[in-house]
């Protein structure tokens, strides 16, 4: 499978062609899927919200800015949002989500931890590090899309203590992530 | 801005996990906020992973075919619709939607001496909304504490608690350990918004009995 790079990317923005595309949506069609039906949805839902993505992905890809964090992220939150809007709202008001009031505020996030440079696999082992009890509470998180209070059920601890894990493991993962860049 | 949202719940934002009420005070406070921005960027950084680094499914595929079809076909039948934000409004740009751009146009009904009050529907499906506060100056809510969580942006004018001063821009994040006595600090009216997963409890029983019927 061909890598979807920064300077995939770069050239998908520019030129917007068929060709690249299928490298985008090879790689990222199935991670999003996947991640569809492990929060919850059966086939044919998790099928149509991927197909939304990637049509959001065509259609705004100008609207990507590199400086305001990796690739993989911004696609990440048009597949949560778009989970957001069929299976948990269940509302026709479509999520407005920060990335689309940055769009048209113009900001500069000013982010010094997510530069583009190796963010991923940074990321990636910024979390093996966590410890597991933390860990757990991301993934089910994140993956499994449990609120706070179902996080507490699924584990029959209490919400405090669901919520000082969630902290515990922001933090962890910021100074990981600082430790993994120095 | 001095008073943000609980990292718990900005990485609930980030997950996606946050009811519809508490993603948008959420979102209506970052956009004016980069410490919460970065916060949640790096929640965007995780979940991405975790999407990324799914090897069960490293090497399925999706008919790339069938979806270019399905792109084909909505390029013929729709346009983009590009959402118009006013930034210069007092209203932060993710609430506009909701009650326009302008404070003064809320309709608001009495709820108690010096309060008012206006609750606005989100969502058409489900019993989801917001509730606006106008308070008067000085003005105290009877204490209190929460049987969920308890989010409140502040929009104009400001309110002080045991836990600090909340101004314009700033969120109070509540709890089911929060007990307060929120008082109008400003000298103009307070106006907030206010998103709850649970009634609040008041310590007084008659407040109780008032709340059973107005419900916040």
């Amino acid at each position: 499978m061909l890598e979807v790079n920064k300077d995939l990317v770069k050239k998908f923005q520019a030129e917007k062609n068929t060709k690249d595309f299928e490298v985008i949506f090879n790689y990222f069609a199935p991670r999003i899927k996947s991640l569809l039906m492990k929060s919850g949805a059966d086939g044919a839902q998790a099928e149509d919200i991927m197909h939304d993505t990637m049509i959001n992905i065509w259609e705004k890809i100008h609207m990507y800015n590199p400086d305001k964090g990796s690739f993989s992220s911004w696609v990440y939150t048009i597949a949560r949002n778009n989970r957001i809007d069929l299976l948990r709202k269940k509302s026709s008001q479509p999520y407005t989500d920060i990335s689309e009031v940055e769009i048209a505020s113009d900001n500069e996030s000013g982010l010094e931890i997510v530069e583009q440079k190796s963010i991923s696999a940074r990321v990636k082992k910024a979390i093996e590090l966590l410890p597991l009890k933390q860990r757990k509470v991301i993934e089910l998180s994140f993956v499994n899309d449990l609120t706070q209070e179902e996080i507490a059920g699924e584990l029959n601890i209490p919400i405090g203590t669901v919520k000082s894990r969630m902290r515990l493991a922001y933090q962890k993962m910021k100074h990981n992530l600082k430790e993994l860049q120095a | 801005m001095k008073q943000h949202p609980d990292l718990s719940t900005l990485m609930s934002y980030s997950s996606g996990t946050l009811s519809l009420a508490f993603s948008t005070l959420v979102t209506s406070h970052i956009e004016n906020c980069d410490h919460c921005k970065e916060i949640v960027q790096i929640g965007n950084e995780l979940g991405a992973s975790m999407m990324e680094n799914d090897i069960e499914n490293k090497d399925k595929t999706e008919d790339f075919n069938e979806f270019l079809n399905k792109l084909n076909n909505k390029n013929n039948n729709s346009e983009i619709k590009e959402i118009d934000f006013d930034l210069n409004s007092e209203v932060p740009a993710s609430l506009q939607r909701y009650i326009g751009t302008d404070l003064d146009e809320i309709q608001w009904s009495f709820f108690a001496p010096g309060i008012q009050k206006s609750q606005v529907k989100i969502s058409d499906k489900s019993n989801c909304h917001l509730t606006f506060l106008k308070i008067k100056p000085n003005k105290k809510i009877p204490e209190h504490g929460h049987k969920g969580g308890e989010l409140t942006l502040v929009l104009k004018g400001a309110f002080e608690d045991a836990n600090g001063t909340y101004a314009a821009g700033d969120i109070a994040d509540h709890d089911t350990s929060t007990h307060h006595e929120p008082v109008v600090s400003s000298k103009e009216d307070c106006i907030c918004v206010i998103a709850t997963d649970g009634p609040m409890v008041f310590k007084s029983m008659i407040a109780n009995m008032y709340q059973s019927i107005v419900r916040i």
